[in-house]
């Protein structure tokens, strides 16, 4: 009798592991693909979930990417040893004519504030900026994002602008409390007010999760050149005016397309910089 | 006991390090459009030779950690992918397990291409807006070039393992 309950409750207790040994496929893949649907049917939902998870995550990334940054950072050094003659001539040219720039720059910014108070021009706020370095980048045919260091701790919002040396690389898309994401400005989602920095034309720049961008609501009759420069047109309240983004590249089917200015395998670091705008980005 | 334990979740590790490698900000132009999809080949590779060290439960999480990774609106779709390879290839092992080196790769090879290929329509399917699939065929072309030498090093990897029997 005994022996028989002993047999009966070990039946019971391997049952859930035969369940699982047998069915563990239906189950994980029945799981994948409603995890597929609920994506689909939910997706800023899902967004957020993924977020989260890409937050907890985001230790263990930054570990992993400090020996890419600190090889990359040896490289440059290397590169930087071994042209070491060039590259001084180089900055000793660009220093001359910084140098000339600088007087003009101080001469128009004395210029600039003068005819700002005779016009009764509103003051512009200044800018704050953190630098952040990026730890892992989450780009393919389907979404162009990338992770940084900095979140609300260090004081970022979503909607803050990040740059680099170039350019506009993207905005923070979603912050947690010590990373943040970016969108960026080739994602299929990005939509940006920008200007051709000449003619003055303004459009709708956006991307196709490739690398490269378009403009869309250009006006019809525009003439745009190949090589001109696209900078941020300051509408929509998002991005300031001047950021520049990139160039014409060509024009295909009807469409401009353009080269943006900050590819973001190019970059190690970048600024995040809060213009003080408040637009049309949902807090 | 510990020692025993992380040699016996060796592909699984290898496969979480393949996973990672994705994300990595390499300052290599073009890179996070086309890195290769080195964590499926892998899958592959352990399905074939040790599928008993890479658990359904264990795919399922490596697979979810590539969606966070590298396609955040499909979440599940590597997920059902690395489940699907899994369970295909543990059953036709018997024609892949006593093949040459090159046989093999050009086998994995062609898994991979299928597994693109379901990618594809799945996310053809899920898309609200098009997309280009050049992306798709150049990540293809370089799993593929790399492939060899991954397949060679998971090679050596297991033979030394199992010689020292740690598998």
């Amino acid at each position: 009798m005994m022996r028989k309950s002993i047999d009966f409750l070990h039946r019971v207790a391997i049952l859930p592991r035969t369940y699982f040994s047998r069915f563990s496929f239906l189950t994980f893949f029945s799981m994948s693909i409603v995890l597929l649907f609920v994506g689909r049917i939910y997706p800023s939902s899902v967004s957020d979930v993924k977020f989260l998870l890409y937050e907890s995550l985001s230790p263990v990334l930054s570990f992993a990417s400090g020996p890419v940054s600190t090889f990359h950072t040896a490289m440059d050094n290397i590169s930087l040893h071994l042209n070491v003659v060039k590259e001084n001539k180089l900055l000793m040219d660009e220093n001359l004519i910084l140098k000339r720039w600088k007087e003009t720059a101080a001469t128009l910014q004395h210029e600039n504030k003068k005819l700002r108070s005779l016009l009764h021009f509103p003051q512009v706020k200044n800018k704050v900026f953190t630098t952040s370095r990026i730890i892992a980048i989450s780009s393919g045919p389907f979404y162009q994002g990338a992770l940084i260091e900095g979140g609300i701790d260090q004081g970022l919002v979503k909607g803050n602008v990040v740059v680099s040396g170039q350019g506009l690389l993207g905005r923070i898309d979603k912050v947690g409390k010590n990373f943040s994401s970016v969108l960026l400005v080739t994602d299929l989602n990005s939509k940006i007010p920008v200007v051709i920095k000449s003619s003055k034309i303004k459009a709708i720049l956006t991307g196709d999760n490739s690398e490269k961008t378009y403009l869309f609501y250009a006006p019809q009759n525009a003439q745009i050149k190949v090589g001109e420069e696209i900078i941020t047109s300051g509408h929509g309240g998002v991005f300031p005016y001047g950021i520049p983004v990139g160039k014409v590249s060509g024009f295909y089917d009807g469409i401009y397309h353009i080269i943006p200015h900050v590819r973001v395998e190019d970059v190690g670091f970048v600024r995040v910089v809060d213009y003080g705008l408040n637009g049309v980005i949902d807090p | 006991m510990v020692k025993q334990l992380f040699f016996r979740n060796v592909p699984l590790l290898t496969v979480l390090f393949l996973v990672l490698i994705i994300a990595m900000p390499f300052q290599i132009t073009g890179y996070s459009m086309t890195a290769p999809f080195l964590s499926l080949a892998a899958v592959c590779y352990w399905s074939i030779f040790s599928p008993t060290l890479l658990p359904f439960y264990g795919l399922f999480f490596l697979g979810l950690l590539q969606d966070i990774l590298s396609n955040p609106n499909t979440l599940g779709l590597n997920a059902g992918l690395f489940l699907l390879v899994r369970l295909f290839l543990e059953l036709e092992k018997r024609f892949f397990i006593n093949q040459g080196f090159v046989v093999l790769c050009l086998t994995l090879g062609a898994v991979t291409l299928i597994c693109f290929l379901i990618k594809i329509l799945i996310v053809f399917f899920l898309a609200d807006a098009s997309f280009s699939i050049n992306p798709f065929i150049l990540q293809y072309i370089f799993t593929l070039l790399l492939m060899p030498s991954l397949i060679w090093v998971l090679m050596y990897l297991r033979s030394f393992l199992t010689k020292r029997n740690l598998f």
